[in-house]
Formats: C-alpha cells, sequence, structure tokens
C-alpha cells in the first residue's frame, strides 16, 4: 500500500489531498487523542518536493498514526493517563525524526502508560474494535491497531512490551511487528519498562510493515541499548516448531484458525514439529513481577513538581500523594503497588531476582528450540476479541491475554503477528517468533503466509 | 495480604487512596500475589539471573557538559524565573 501511494502521489492526487481525506474521516472509534489539523502543512511541503521532481524515499508523505506514548515536538502527549493531560513534548522521539517527510496525522488512544490489553485503562474512554463496536480492540496500541484496520491511517507506531502491538493488531485483523529488543531506539518513548518496551509498526500488510521498520530501526546514541545489524536471511526453507505445552489450553476457536493455519503452510512444502519448551508458561507470573518493579521506579516521576498535573498542594509530602492519587488511573496505581512491594526491603529475593532467574530459563528454552527450528508458530492471542467491559473488573483474567506473547518480550526476539482468519466476524490472528535479529524471517515467511 | 500491609505499600509509592480504594486493592493483591506465587515451584538452583537480551555489557560515554535547546523548565506547574519552584523538603 505505501509503495502504491508513493507511486500514485502527484499523478492522481496531492499529498495534501490524501492527507485531507484521512484527517476528515470520522473518528467512530475514539482511537485518536489527538488529531494534527496542523500536518497538512508538512503536506504541502512534501507536494512542493515531488513537483520539484524528487524521489519519495522511505516512508514521505504516508500518512501514519503515533502512539500517543512516543513524543512528537508541539504536540500534546498523553500517553493515555489523565496526569500528562497538560503535557505538551518538548522534543522528538527518535523514531519521530527517522520517520521525516512522513505525515503524522494523530496521536492515537492507548491504555494509560500502556498498562492493558484492551484499550480500556485509557483516561481518554475506550477504543473500539472497528470488526464489531461492543468489542475492545486489544491494547494496549488499541487505538493504532483500530485506525489501521479502519483505515483512518495507513500505517501506525505502538510499543510492544508484552504483546501491546501483536494482540491489538491480532484483534483488529492488521500485521504487527514486536522488533528485537535494541532494533529501535526508544528515544523519546515514555518508559514503562524499560528491559522489555520496543517500539514496532502496525500496517495492513508484511511489506508495510517491513518499509516502517526499514525507516525507523538503527542505532542511536540516546539509547544505549540500540543496536545496528544487517538484515539478512537466506532462508527459503523453513522448518518451524510449535510449543505444544504453551498452547494447549487456548480457546477452540483460535485453535481451529491456528490448525488451518499450519495445513496451508504445509501445502506450501513447510515442515512443522513440536518442541519442548517447558519454561514459557511461566512467562506471566515472570512478567508481573520485572514490570510492575520497573514500572514502580519509572512512573515515581509523575510527581507533581517538575512536569505534568499537580495537585498543587502546600506541603511537598501531600503534593506527592494527592498528585499520584488523583491523576494516576487504577491499573497504573494497581502496577505501582505490586512494584513497590516487590522491590521492598526484604521481598527483592524471593521475586525481582527470582523471577530474573526464571527469565533466564525462558531465555534458554528459545536458545534450545532455535537451534532445531528456525522459527516458532504461535496463535498471538489465546482467546478472541472480548467485549467491552468484560475482564475489566478481574486483572488476573486481563493479565492471561498476554500468555504466547510475553515470551518474546522476555527473551527480546522479534515476533510478527499476522490476520488468519475470523470466527463470527471476529479476527484471529497467528504469531512467528524469530531468532534476535532475524526480522528479515519474520518478513519472509509473513509473505508466505499472506499468499496461502 | 492484609490492609495495613497495603496502607505501608501505599505509604512507599506515595499514592494518596480512599479506604474503599484501599479495600479493593487488598483483595485484588491477594489474587495478584497467589497468582504470581507459582514462580516458587520452579527449580532456580544456580541459575544466573537474566541481565541482557542481545548480550550487551555497560555502554559508557564521556561525561561531557552539552548545550541543551529543549526548554523542560517551562513544563513544571510552578517556576521562578528559569527555575522550577517545588516545596520545602526539610522541616526547620
Amino acid at each position: 500500500m505505501i509503495k502504491k501511494i508513493q507511486f500514485e502521489l502527484g499523478k492522481e492526487y496531492s499529498c495534501k489531498e490524501l492527507t485531507k481525506k484521512y484527517l476528515d474521516k470520522k473518528d467512530n472509534l475514539n482511537a485518536f487523542i489527538t488529531r494534527r489539523e496542523d500536518c497538512l502543512k508538512q503536506a504541502e511541503e512534501i507536494d512542493k518536493k515531488i513537483k520539484k521532481g524528487e524521489k519519495l524515499k522511505g516512508l514521505m508523505g504516508i500518512p501514519i498514526a503515533i502512539k500517543d506514548n512516543i513524543l512528537v515536538k508541539g504536540t500534546k502527549c498523553t500517553a493515555g493517563s489523565k496526569i500528562l493531560d497538560n503535557y505538551i513534548a518538548p522534543y522528538n522521539a527518535h523514531v519521530i525524526e527517522k520517520l521525516k517527510g512522513a505525515v503524522i496525522i494523530g496521536k492515537t488512544n492507548m491504555d494509560e502508560f500502556a498498562h492493558g490489553s484492551s484499550g480500556e485503562h485509557s483516561a481518554y474512554g475506550n477504543t473500539k474494535n472497528p470488526h464489531n463496536l461492543e468489542y475492545v480492540p486489544g491494547g494496549s496500541s488499541s487505538g493504532s491497531a483500530a485506525s489501521v484496520a479502519a483505515d483512518l491511517t495507513v500505517c501506525a507506531l505502538g510499543s510492544d512490551t508484552a504483546g501491546s502491538v501483536r494482540q491489538p493488531s491480532s484483534f483488529c485483523g492488521v500485521v504487527g511487528l514486536k522488533p528485537t529488543y535494541g532494533a529501535v531506539s526508544r528515544y523519546g518513548l515514555m518508559s514503562m519498562v524499560c528491559s522489555l518496551d520496543q517500539i514496532g509498526p502496525i500496517a495492513k500488510n508484511v511489506e508495510d510493515v517491513e518499509i516502517v521498520f526499514n525507516t525507523i530501526k538503527g542505532k542511536d546514541e540516546r539509547d544505549s541499548t540500540s543496536l545496528d545489524y544487517k538484515l539478512e536471511d537466506n532462508k527459503k526453507e523453513f522448518v518451524i516448531g510449535i510449543p505444544e505445552d504453551l498452547i494447549k489450553d487456548i480457546d477452540k476457536e483460535i485453535k481451529n484458525v491456528f490448525d488451518y493455519s499450519i495445513k496451508k503452510l504445509e501445502d506450501k512444502g513447510i515442515r512443522f514439529k513440536n518442541i519442548k519448551m517447558d519454561n514459557l508458561k511461566y512467562g506471566i507470573p515472570c512478567y508481573y513481577i520485572i514490570t510492575p518493579a520497573e514500572i514502580s521506579a519509572n512512573l515515581a516521576r509523575y510527581d507533581g513538581v517538575r512536569f505534568g498535573m499537580s495537585a498543587k498542594r502546600d506541603d511537598i509530602l501531600s503534593n506527592y500523594f494527592e498528585t499520584r492519587g488523583q491523576y494516576l488511573g487504577q491499573e497504573a496505581k494497581r502496577r505501582i503497588m505490586i512494584g513497590t512491594h516487590v522491590l521492598s526491603s526484604g521481598y527483592y529475593d524471593a521475586y525481582y531476582l527470582r523471577a530474573q532467574k526464571v527469565r533466564a530459563k525462558i531465555v534458554q528454552d528459545f536458545k534450545n528450540a532455535f537451534k532445531e527450528v528456525d522459527l516458532i508458530f504461535t496463535p498471538t492471542s489465546p482467546f478472541l476479541p472480548f467485549k467491552i467491559g468484560e475482564k475489566i473488573k478481574d486483572p488476573v483474567s486481563m493479565y492471561l491475554a498476554d500468555l504466547l506473547t510475553v515470551p518474546a518480550n522476555l527473551a527480546g526476539i522479534p515476533a510478527i503477528s499476522l490476520p488468519a482468519g475470523e470466527h463470527k466476524g471476529l479476527p484471529v490472528g497467528v504469531q512467528f517468533m524469530a531468532p534476535v535479529m532475524k526480522e528479515q524471517r519474520l518478513f519472509n515467511i509473513g509473505k508466505i503466509f499472506e499468499q496461502c | 495480604m492484609k490492609i495495613d500491609k497495603i496502607k505501608q505499600i501505599a505509604n512507599l509509592a506515595r499514592i494518596k487512596f480512599s479506604n474503599d480504594e484501599l479495600k479493593v486493592l487488598t483483595k485484588e493483591l491477594s489474587s495478584i500475589f497467589d497468582y504470581i506465587d507459582q514462580l516458587k515451584e520452579i527449580d532456580i538452583k544456580d541459575i544466573e539471573p537474566f541481565v541482557h537480551a542481545v548480550g550487551l555489557k555497560n555502554i559508557t560515554r564521556k561525561d561531557e557538559v552539552k548545550s541543551c535547546d529543549i526548554d523542560l523548565v517551562n513544563l513544571a506547574p510552578e517556576k521562578k524565573n528559569k527555575l522550577i519552584k517545588t516545596k520545602p523538603i526539610f522541616n526547620d
């Protein structure tokens, strides 16, 4: 789609006309927190370049939506939280610098600070699933996935800490990539879990996701964990592993689509093999120690003193307590509480250290598996999109949404979610995982899968 | 988990909760920790804790003074001239 638009720009329509078409679309999903009307000026600049005969590279001229935890200079950036209701981003994230020439049409709705799997934890109202407005679009990149699926944008950026790009992509029937940890700089992404967060693209097909990824990836001095590596993979024949144990309890509707996907790939000559990865099932309990721990530290910055909303009390302690009590949402507070407890004196060894050791065992499972297979294949979500309100009162059942996506984050490996079918009009996605820095392998298998 | 424990954690986390919120949290955190506690069944003897996905070692840069054109002070709820204003943090 991106290549097609760039081919047509300046011939069939101008960038300004294209941008206006997207800005004028009605957002009946509550997918956006901010729409950037002023981006028409950017579009005019692109039109001037086209007139001069400049060749469109990267994402030049392409309308893109950005998750609202990524900083776009001069634009409001809330991360879905009331505590940042007055926050105007003072600089651009690294990915925004990389996107130079793309037209940023808006900032998308999300679970507050990316805590959630349904979009319902946003302080700006929940986003709806474009396939059925009574259902959640998944989360936490709820608005990014929903806006791509409803063609309110051509493509979008999300962030993925436990599945927050892939799970909403699966729920909305679009393609979403969680890159290798470090592939994309986190500079200007509001920190949730520094050891897991990655920015990733969402689009309507694999080719577009690949183009966006190639535009935003690379080393950045301002994120010392960022990496530079060549994307190459010459593998033509794949052996794909299925971690049987991990997927044994998934819903029947998901299993049916998954089994059918395997069959279609087998018909293309791809071999499958069951693999033993006993520790993956501990991914969620492991995640719910590491994550709140890092969150409790990262969200300490919202103190009502330096930026964001403030309760403006007369003494410093009441100011902290009231600001955080008043402006942080329920799930954010819950995670800060869990994290504060697991890091508190006397509990570190029992929780955090133990979780990091379990995480090492999960990483070892992947290392062993990738000696035998080239890719690992699972559904993206263990269940179908659920109704708005269905899981909101039971945190643990909401956390289980990440069962199949969280292992890739814990191991730092790349993974992609692809639309694979549907059940009663609700999309079902499948996921491929590859060894670190092997995104190219995901794009290659993704394109094969799209043609099945 | 008991409500007194939740109050103690809330104090460390610097968050004000109403009594009703504290009751709900006590219930929720208890069930979350029951779930998390399944990690105790895993044998972690002789396992080195995870450090980094791609095996990066410490990355350092020179400690240099650089100018910054980003106006961060302007974002503060209260400011005085070019400084962020805060309440006193020491008692008399």
